[in-house]
């Protein structure tokens, strides 16, 4: 078997922008995006990096030292806020600055003149991250990493990035089980797929394009002609009107949400007496909030890239997994809960299960 | 140039301001490709103001702040030279100085997209400084990989991320190995390993003391370079702010023109004194679009307000709110120096424009209620000269009321402010321009040839049917004109009961199709 590490899934994806999303804090989020910051750059990429929001702190919460923080490559495209940065900025040749500004002040967007340590600090709405990405691969960058967290899933969003790496570890939960069981169920929620029948999936990114609830129904027609109609609602999100949303649902087969789904949602949809199969399409897996797999049929009319998870077997409190342990147990589970086979790294260690992806799948 | 509306006694100004937005967008149809040159600079243009208020505070910028100010000079300079290889001509405010200056000590020797950053060559001290400390930073490395190699030699490996190696507990002889080795420290243990990092020898602690020293003294020559540039940028200073304001005005007026090219509009004529609202194929921008984004044809209209108080009537979505909006809102842009959206238009200036659409839900007040305030507000203003668009006041109530209040305050607007107002008020209660003899202007409403047919109703398509068969045109009609019975065709197209439509025809055979007190003798 050839042996893949994670820069080569990551290139071999062709993705232009990948989200490294932390299930908790103390993940090793920053190792991995570190990793592959060093990794592109050894392969002669030039990377161009960006974070949603902030992260909390600049120490570490046990041993009070600081946390490791970003090292950009000199050449290396960054975007941060201008509250961040020393007024001369003098390892940053400039070449943006934002007109909005968040709390900290404007985006800065330049390109790294030497190599230094950064805290990066992005907009959080999917709409300007998304922005900032394609700004910083026109200037130059070839593969934009986002750093992103669980509550801060804007990173993720198929809007914003074409693939993401899910990095969790000991940290996330107190024992091996459940650390693996919470990353394979956020694997499974984040597998949901497109609709198949592409005149629905047609229709779903009209209705989230014009960003309004709609209804998607069954016509009786002849050969070749339309078998669904869109039926826009008023509404723009479902949020606190779930019930009325659902009372309007009628003979619909679909109902596409542009915004948040929220678990009430998708609660009333299995309770009320709909049409069996009766389907909520989400805008992308980032948009259902929920606290466990959804029971009534759930699809997105924008699939997310789910390339790899990373895992750190060094929990702050000082207890840690055997690192190859620790990887079998993620993969096995994600296959188990989610029926999927996704490479699990430890870059620190070097442990990896890459999940067989040579194989072909039998049965 | 002064923002907002001109008012009455501007006259001279507002047609000065219309005749330079009509004339460049006369241009903008000759030559369109200068205005997309320019739109791709604007698009990215920064916004320069910020930064020019803290060099009139004579603060030191940042270095972002000096970004937006080079990208500012730079690309001023390519609207400068864009607008002097066209042939338009361009009204003397928008013409942008020259910022060359700015340009040649903030960007200097670039070519492509403007980037700045504090290069060597702002300080030989700064560039020296530079120089030494990456020069520390290598022999630093050197150092480490010195230690690192020795490590490789004696465990076999070398540190990793962090320059941290763990070796595991179960390994006791390594453990040992690595605690015994001065270039190691132990760091933390964990259930299976026990971490170390390569420790700094005492030529490193030296080297990196060194750095940090020269790290401190570059922060400072860094800031002194960035209050130089700051106070040499003084010297442009009104340069910077006249280059401001006259891309802002450049880019404000193609907008209107834009405006202007897209609606086909014409300079309106501004009469001075209270003159009649004469107004042509005008037509609503945003129901213009989203009816011919549904495939439909939008039909402007036409009105005179030549009196004091016009009315106007017309069915139930027949326009009637619309052309309130329309007129209001030819008016108001007119006075905002932008073309208004129609084909003629002949207006004096007004000092307002009241508008009073469907009743303003405001929490505690009932419709009525609210509409009642909002007019009391509106009575506070007659002293002035204004257009009062009135949108079927007194609906909310009992219909004699309400038509009673109606005439009742379209009567006070007449007598307190028929000299400089012009009231447009709409309703459905026909008799209500004859009853005060005001002109009477109605929708011209659902066509003859519009005659429903029933297979029609009731398939999910009756809007569709009813905006095609529409004529939203304002016709100006007599007293004697009989009442249109569009309000049960309207429900009938949209499917309500026939038997229901049926009973509501006897009716109105029965009582006529005026509209006082109607219901009363129907229920006798």
């Amino acid at each position: 078997m050839i042996s893949l590490d994670l820069v080569d899934i990551v290139l071999g994806s062709g993705a232009r922008s990948v989200a490294i999303v932390g299930t908790a804090k103390n993940v090793g989020k920053t190792v991995t995006m570190n990793y592959l910051i060093s990794a592109l750059t050894g392969c002669g990429i030039t990377v161009g990096l960006v974070s949603s929001g902030r992260d909390g702190e600049v120490t570490d919460a046990f041993t009070g030292e600081p946390k490791p923080s970003i090292v950009p490559p000199e050449g290396a495209w960054i975007a941060t806020a201008e509250g961040v940065l020393p007024d001369s900025a003098g390892f940053l040749e400039i070449a943006d600055v934002s007109e909005r500004a968040g709390v900290l002040g404007r985006t800065v967007i330049g390109r790294m003149r030497e190599s230094q340590p950064v805290e990066l600090v992005g907009p959080q709405s999917a709409r300007e991250l998304a922005r900032i990405v394609h700004r910083l691969h026109e200037l130059g960058a070839r593969v934009v990493l986002v750093d992103g967290a669980l509550d801060r899933v804007a990173a993720a969003s198929p809007s914003v990035t074409e693939a993401v790496i899910l990095a969790t570890g000991a940290a996330a939960r107190h024992d091996l089980t459940s650390v693996a069981s919470s990353v394979a169920s956020l694997v499974k929620l984040w597998s949901v797929e497109e609709p198949g029948d592409p005149e629905v999936l047609r229709l779903a990114r009209r209705a989230i394009g014009e960003g309004r609830v709609a209804f998607l129904d069954r016509e009786a027609v002849g050969v070749g002609e339309p078998r669904f109609r869109l039926r826009l609602t008023p509404f723009d999100t479902v949020l606190g009107r779930e019930e009325e949303v659902l009372s309007q649902a009628g003979q619909a087969h679909y109902v596409v949400i542009p915004g948040a789904v929220s678990e009430k949602l998708l609660d009333e949809a299995v309770n009320r007496d709909l049409r069996k199969g009766f389907t909520v399409v989400a805008k992308d897996p980032t948009a259902l909030f929920v606290k466990s797999y959804p029971a009534c049929p759930v699809s997105v009319a924008y699939e997310m890239d789910l390339l790899a998870i990373t895992v750190n077997p060094v929990a702050v409190g000082g207890y840690s997994y055997e690192p190859g342990e620790m990887v079998r147990a993620v993969a096995r589970e994600v296959r188990k809960i989610a029926g999927k086979r996704l490479p699990v790294f430890d870059v620190v260690s070097g442990e990896k299960d890459i999940g067989e992806v040579h194989e072909v799948a039998v049965g | 140039m002064k923002a907002g509306p001109k008012l009455p006694g501007e006259e001279r100004e507002l047609e000065a301001e219309l005749r330079e937005v009509y004339s460049l967008s006369k241009a903008l149809k000759e030559c369109p490709d200068v205005f997309s040159r320019l739109d791709s600079v604007f698009s990215s243009l920064k916004d320069p103001f910020h930064a020019i208020s803290l060099l009139k505070e004579e603060k030191a910028l940042t270095a972002p702040e000096i970004f937006v100010l080079a990208h500012f000079a730079f690309s001023a300079g390519r609207v400068r030279s864009i607008m002097a290889e066209s042939e338009v001509k361009w009204p003397a405010r928008t013409v942008v100085p020259s910022l060359e200056e700015v340009e040649k000590l903030l960007l200097p020797g670039f070519a492509g997209q403007p980037v700045f950053y504090i290069a060597d060559s702002y300080s030989r001290e700064l560039a020296r400084l530079r120089a030494e400390r990456k020069a520390k930073e290598k022999l630093l490395r050197d150092e480490m990989a010195k230690e690192a190699a020795e490590v490789e030699r004696l465990l076999g490996r070398r540190p990793g991320l962090h320059e941290e190696i763990a070796i595991k507990k179960t390994n006791a002889e390594a453990v040992e190995k690595a605690r015994l080795m001065p270039e190691l420290g132990e760091v933390r243990k964990t259930l299976t390993h026990v971490h170390f990092r390569l420790k700094a020898t005492r030529e490193a602690l030296r080297l990196e003391r060194e750095i940090s020293r020269l790290r401190q003294r570059e922060t400072h020559l860094e800031g002194e370079v960035l209050a130089s540039l700051s106070s040499d940028l003084r010297k442009w200073e009104c340069d910077l702010e006249r280059a401001a304001w006259a891309v802002g005005e450049l880019d404000y007026l193609m907008r209107k023109a834009e405006l202007a090219a897209r609606w086909n509009a014409k300079e309106p004529a501004i009469r001075r004194g209270l003159s009649p609202l004469v107004l042509e194929g005008a037509f609503h921008p945003g129901v213009r679009e989203e009816v011919e984004g549904r495939g439909g044809t939008y039909q402007p209209i036409s009105i005179v307000l030549d009196s004091p108080v016009a009315v106007v009537t017309g069915p139930n979505m027949g326009g009637k709110t619309v052309s309130l909006a329309t007129v209001g809102l030819c008016v108001a842009l007119a006075q905002w120096g932008i073309l208004p959206p129609c084909d003629r238009m002949e207006f004096s200036l007004y000092d307002y424009v009241y508008f009073q659409p469907e009743a303003p839900g405001k929490p505690g007040l009932s419709s009525f209620a609210a509409e009642v305030v909002a007019l009391k507000e509106l009575l506070v203003r007659t002293g002035d000269r204004g257009l009062i668009l009135l949108d079927e006041v007194g609906r909310g109530t009992n219909p004699s009321q309400g038509l009673a209040l109606y005439a009742a305050v379209l009567d006070y607007l007449r007598r307190k402010a028929g000299d400089r107002s012009h009231v447009m008020a709409s309703t459905h209660y026909h008799g209500l321009a004859s009853a005060l003899d005001v002109p009477h202007w109605q929708v011209a409403g659902l066509t003859p040839s519009g005659e429903l047919e029933e297979s029609e109703a009731g398939n999910g398509k009756d809007l569709d049917w009813l905006y095609r068969h529409m004529d939203y045109r304002l016709v100006r009609v007599g007293p004697d004109t009989p009442v249109p019975q569009d309000a049960l065709m309207v429900a009938k197209v949209l499917g309500l009961d026939r038997e229901i439509i049926r009973r509501a025809e006897e009716f109105v055979g029965k009582t006529g199709p005026g509209d006082f007190g109607g219901m009363s003798r129907v229920e006798a």
